[in-house]
């Protein structure tokens, strides 16, 4: 047996190898059989994301740092790998006809969205500033080509304003990185919380926490750093809109728990008004930009940034609750914001769009595809017992016992303002009357997308219905322990 | 060198870059302003290194993964540029604004 | 057998569920899934309220969640409350799904609706049997969805769909407060069940002021739903819906669920003495109100629309004076009659193709049964001994008798209005000369299947009320309050005022209307010869107009006062949302530079918010 294969560090990172070796594999097989040979590289590539899942069952579970100190393989680290790879299988399940009917280049898409996951798992299970660094590129450059992919003017502008505003943001991050640098003379999380620890709080400290805020912030697309992702999410192809509003924000999301909670604990009393203020801006901005909307997708953009508002809200609170509430979210989150692009997906591949007279009358054309959007939204906006609302339940839990009723109260009203959009939705699906043109056009989708949206459909109401055992999952991969 | 003269210079490489990037219009100047505030985070990074590290080679090596990893955006930016440059035949960030609201 | 009892929502929801895959399929048949189901629930209600009869009672509870230390329930109760509720919302329904299948017949949109009103049965009786505020909640949502989604039924009239947009957004406003209220109690008492919530009340763990704040905030969410004062003016809109979803949501059962969310708080509400007065207060204030303005209102539907705001403010009234079985006896009278009073004009504008009652008149000799159900209906409904509404609202003006003077006095008032308003609609419409020979001519008295539920409800609405009269003693109340009950004080002068005004109301609107005596000319005629012996009829008369005008008056600046300011702030609020949307769509300019300085400037407050800090 070769040596590696005995390697600890080979199975600690053997999920992310599985999915950068599939996207060598995706990329060769594309150059060799050409445009017939879509279904086939679409195949593999959603064996590769499946392989991807039983290898991380595989995976080594352990608190002690692996690959010199880089790699956390901790049950945190498993909690959003899982999810990670959960959103791949969906979003390459809802990508396989858009692909084929918008021409994609098959091999590229479906390789570049196994890198930016890869990528997303290395930031998360990252324990050390430099992996996280090369996880937040691989994540963050794959993203900005995928948005481009499209290769019409809406695409090509989403994927610039993408890559200039990330480019940005890189820098920002990494200026608070080399702060933290000089002021610990350390990469390492855990070596840096102690000293920090030992230093106490410093000017300069506060300076690399805004900086490191606002970089992972422009991730996450957290207000006001948020101003990129309408304009992205709009013009970009909507499997990838889908997939950068619940991937790319979620390991954002767990950056944030690792770097904040992980490295710069001991400043919590510094940091955590922070979050307070951008999670209040964040709901209440994305919401009432929100309400304006006629592109749904634009819509789900705005409602992004509101549920990235209610997920800080988690952190803001930095209790043991808070902090399983934010994964909880996070994890309802994946499934009924991919479920809900997902529906929007099947009307691009009709060749409609994505506007609100887009959607008119969807119920008369296609009850079935109607009724799940509205559980998608219905979950999205909080209402019980789908997923959103144990979500939603257990923040608003953790902000009242966590003494931020005011934040709380935040919650609860803008989860009535959102009703607003969300209803504008169901209205044009149930209410409106189809548009002219495609009254007696049926809606299709096809096998891999019927499984994608019955996932995520499933996901939502499961979550819904039986929210003990992921709880108990939270608070075990917590990292803040009550 | 004091280790304050590295940082003053880090700063201000970093405000020149942070200011161009914000004020200059061409998508291919902005980049070239973001290669100037990654080149700040390099500076810090290597003086940091030398003056108070325990580990003389940790950001070095830190410095080697930005300049590598700048290099890989760079390309993947210009190639995007580069397409949009064929459509409109500019790269001026004003002008490649239809997505808003 | 209440232990089933989970059935009887699980049946209409199944009926929905055929609905959404194969109902199109299925044509206009598809209305007999409902009719089936909802049957079937009827049934099983009644096998309940026997079972319950008989000393039976299901409680079933089962750990659903455990979060930290707690652990959240979920299940289902069926005590004697529970049960006759079932078997009034599972009745109103059965006989709505029955009309409607002829009264929608033809329409493009008909599996839609039948599917709509099966899911809103089923979440109503849901609410009715949950065991917990969660599952309470669930159902109190859905049944608000499920009426938006009906008011717009027609939603190629811009107006039903703004109607159906206005109620949604109103009632939610109240469910912030419920929601509010909900957690409050969770946070408090550590359960969603409402026998925890129960006994830790009643055993004074609940400070006063905890109290009353909880039973203000659930009182939002009744006042919202139940379409109280200021939050009523979406329910005379939302009879841009069919008429057959007035008659069960927004008249016998959903704006109901607001009383009855107050009965399952009611401990709550007892320790809160402050709040228990607010609901009074409220109640009777909305009763008056509603009354004033049904007055003046040509619109057969928009009559019975502020009369049921008008009879929810009675209830509450009750409720709020500590006459729980009173509230809920007349909660359940007024389901029947007020059902079928609006089923009974689903027939008449059926037949007239028109809602405005000044071109209807006549109509009795065309529309038989219509017209004799309907004024069984209207008798029950003014109060008139024997019928359900009589022992009811008899009942709501003696608790109030004990409780305060001012209170009773706006009670009877709005009897008497009720009485009034109720006479002049059926005058108006059944009986004098036909005003428009055009709908006279063509009226035709509805299909059997729309005539049957008339004849099936005027059963109840004649019978119901001996289940609670005082000569019988009380053998509803007993029954639903479980034994111990304390009745108040009966009292014969209360008696004589309710029939007396009961009486007087009629009498009032057969002379305006149904004698002509408005017509100056005819009243005339009719007064001149007997000018000398009843001079003191004469003086009547003025009076009697003058009543008339001031009750104009009155009404026009209570619907001035309506539309203008409490309309205008409900406006306000929706307005500045917008704005305010409007400025930070503002901000998404198109430009990545002015994104990125609004990231700096982010920075930079922040640097700023470090050194005030210090």
């Amino acid at each position: 047996m070769p040596d590696f294969v005995v390697d600890r560090n080979f199975w600690v990172i053997l999920p992310e190898i599985v999915l950068i070796a599939a996207g060598f594999v995706l990329l060769l097989l594309d150059a060799f059989l050409g445009r017939r040979g879509r279904d086939a590289v679409a195949a593999v590539a959603v064996a590769g994301a499946l392989a991807a899942v039983f290898s991380l069952t595989r995976t080594p579970v352990g608190p002690e740092p692996a690959l010199g100190g880089m790699i956390v393989s901790d049950s945190f680290g498993m909690f959003f790998r899982a999810v990670l790879l959960a959103i791949l299988v969906m979003v390459y399940l809802v990508s396989v006809e858009y692909v084929a009917r918008k021409e994609m280049p098959a091999g590229e898409f479906y390789a570049l969205l196994a890198f930016a996951t890869a990528g997303a798992m290395f930031m998360v299970t990252a324990a050390d500033l430099i992996a996280f660094y090369i996880g937040l590129e691989l994540l963050s450059i794959s993203s900005y080509v995928l948005a481009g992919l499209l290769r019409d003017d809406r695409s090509q502008e989403a994927s610039m304003k993408y890559f200039l505003f990330g480019a940005m943001a890189s820098g920002i991050l990494l200026f608070g990185f080399s702060l933290l640098f000089g002021l610990t003379g350390h990469t390492g999380l855990r070596q840096i919380a102690e000293a920090v620890a030992g230093q106490g709080v410093s000017p300069l400290a506060l300076v690399a926490v805004l900086f490191v805020l606002a970089g992972l912030g422009v991730k996450a697309a957290a207000a006001p750093f948020h101003l990129w992702a309408p304009d992205t999410y709009e013009g970009a192809p909507t499997p990838v809109s889908a997939f950068l509003s619940v991937a790319s924000e979620g390991a954002a999301i767990a950056a944030m728990l690792r770097v904040f909670f992980g490295g710069l604990n001991p400043l919590q009393s510094e940091w955590a008004p922070l979050f307070a203020v951008v999670a209040a801006i964040s709901m209440t901005v994305g919401n009432v930009a929100a309400l304006h909307q006629t592109n749904v997708k634009r819509l789900l953009a705005y409602s992004s940034i509101t549920h990235i508002g209610y997920v800080l809200a988690g952190l803001a609170v930095g209790t043991a609750a808070g902090f399983s509430a934010a994964m909880y979210y996070v994890l309802a989150y994946a499934f009924m914001n991919v479920g809900a692009f997902a529906v929007l997906v099947v009307l691009n591949n009709q060749g409609e769009g994505e506007t609100l007279r887009d959607l008119g009358g969807l119920a008369r054309r296609e009850p079935v595809l109607a009724f799940l959007m509205l559980l998608f939204l219905l979950s999205l906006l909080g209402i019980p017992p789908l997923a959103g609302f144990f979500g939603k339940f257990f923040l608003f839990r953790a902000a009242v016992e966590g003494g931020m009723t005011w934040l709380a109260v935040a919650i609860a009203l803008n989860s009535a303002v959102s009703a607003g959009y969300y209803y504008a939705v169901v209205k044009a699906m149930y209410v409106s009357a189809p548009q002219e043109s495609v009254r007696e056009r049926p809606v299709l989708a096809g096998v891999p997308m019927q499984f994608g949206l019955a996932l995520a459909a499933a996901g939502v109401v499961v979550l819904g219905l039986m929210p003990g055992a992921f709880v108990f999952w939270t608070q075990v991969a917590s990292l803040v322990q009550p | 060198m004091p280790l304050s003269a590295f940082v003053t210079v880090s700063a201000v490489l970093f405000g020149m870059g942070l200011y161009g990037a914000l004020r200059r219009t061409n998508a291919i100047t902005i980049l070239m302003c973001i290669e100037l505030m990654l080149n700040a985070v390099n500076i810090n990074m290597i003086a940091f290194s030398r003056h108070l590290s325990p580990d003389p080679v940790r950001g070095q090596a830190f410095a080697v993964f930005i300049m590598t990893l700048a290099a890989a955006e760079v390309s993947v930016g210009l190639a995007i540029m580069l397409a949009i440059a064929r459509r409109r035949r500019a790269v001026d960030v004003n002008e490649v604004n239809t997505l808003k609201g | 057998m209440p232990q089933n009892a989970w059935l009887i929502p699980v049946l209409p929801l199944l009926s929905f569920v055929l609905h959404v895959f194969i109902g199109r399929r299925l044509g206009e048949r598809s209305a007999y899934l409902g009719i089936i189901t909802v049957g079937a629930s009827f049934v099983l209600a009644l096998a309940g309220l026997a079972g319950v009869l008989g000393g039976e009672t299901a409680r079933v509870s089962a750990p659903w969640l455990q979060i930290g230390e707690r652990t959240i329930a979920m299940g289902y109760r069926v005590g004697p409350l529970e049960a006759v509720m079932l078997v009034m919302v599972s009745l109103v329904s059965w006989m709505v799904l029955i009309f409607s299948r002829g009264y929608m017949h033809g329409d493009a949109r008909y599996n839609r609706f039948f599917a709509i009103v099966n899911l809103f049965v089923a979440a109503m009786l849901t609410l009715v049997i949950a065991d917990n505020f969660l599952l309470f909640f669930v159902g109190w949502e859905l049944m608000g969805l499920c009426s938006y989604l009906l008011i717009s039924h027609w939603f190629e009239n811009l107006d039903n769909a703004r109607a159906a947009m206005k109620a949604f957004m109103v009632t939610r406003l109240g469910d912030v407060g419920l929601m509010l209220g909900i957690w409050l109690v969770f946070i408090n008492v550590g359960s969603f069940r409402f026998e925890d919530i129960w006994s830790h009340v009643d055993a004074g763990k609940m400070g006063v002021g905890l109290a009353t704040f909880v039973a203000l905030m659930l009182f939002t969410g009744a006042v919202g739903k139940s379409a109280q004062m200021p939050l009523h003016i979406w329910l005379p809109d939302a009879m841009a819906g069919p008429t057959p979803i007035s008659a069960l949501i927004h008249a016998a059962t959903m704006v109901a669920a607001g009383v009855y969310l107050v009965a399952r708080a009611y401990p709550i509400f007892q320790a809160a003495p402050l709040a228990m007065d607010t609901v009074a207060v409220i109640g009777a204030a909305t009763g008056l109100m509603a009354a004033l303005i049904a007055t003046v209102q040509t619109d057969i539907k928009k009559t019975l629309a502020y009369s049921t705001i008008s009879q929810l403010g009675l209830m509450m009234l009750s409720m709020g004076v500590g006459g729980l079985t009173a509230g809920i006896f007349h909660l359940l009278s007024h389901a029947f009659f007020k059902a079928l009073l609006f089923l009974g004009s689903g027939s008449v504008i059926h037949a007239a193709e028109t809602q405005d009652m000044h071109r209807m008149g006549g109509l009795f000799k065309k529309l038989p049964v219509t017209g004799t159900t309907f004024v069984i209906g209207t008798l029950a409904l003014s109060g008139i001994p024997p019928l359900a509404g009589f022992f009811s609202k008899d009942e709501i003006l003696l608790e109030a008798f004990h409780a305060n003077p001012v209170l009773f006095w706006l009670g009877v008032g709005t009897s008497l209005l009720t009485a009034y308003y109720m006479w002049r609609a059926v005058t108006l419409t059944f009986f004098g000369r036909p005003r428009d020979h055009h709908v006279f001519e063509h009226a035709h008295e509805s299909p059997a299947v729309m005539t049957g539920p008339l004849v099936v409800l005027a059963v109840p609405a004649v019978l119901f009320g001996f289940l609670g009269a005082p000569f019988l003693g009380h053998p509803l109340q007993h029954f639903i309050a479980g034994g111990e009950l304390h009745m108040p004080e009966p009292s014969g002068f209360v008696q004589g005022a309710a029939i007396t005004v009961g009486v007087a109301g009629i009498l009032g609107a057969w002379l305006i209307y149904g004698k002509g005596v408005l017509d100056r000319g005819a009243a005339i005629r009719v007064v001149r010869p007997l000018y000398v012996l009843f001079k003191q009829k004469f003086f009547f008369d003025h009076l009697a107009m003058g009543i008339v005008y001031v009750t104009r008056g009155v009404s026009a600046v209570v619907g001035a006062f309506d539309k203008y300011i409490v309309d205008g702030l409900v406006n306000l609020v929706a307005w500045l949302v917008l704005q305010l949307g409007n400025a930070s769509r503002r901000l998404a300019v198109g430009s990545v530079q002015a994104y990125a300085m609004v990231m700096f400037a982010a920075i930079v407050v922040g640097m700023f918010f470090y050194v005030l800090k210090g």
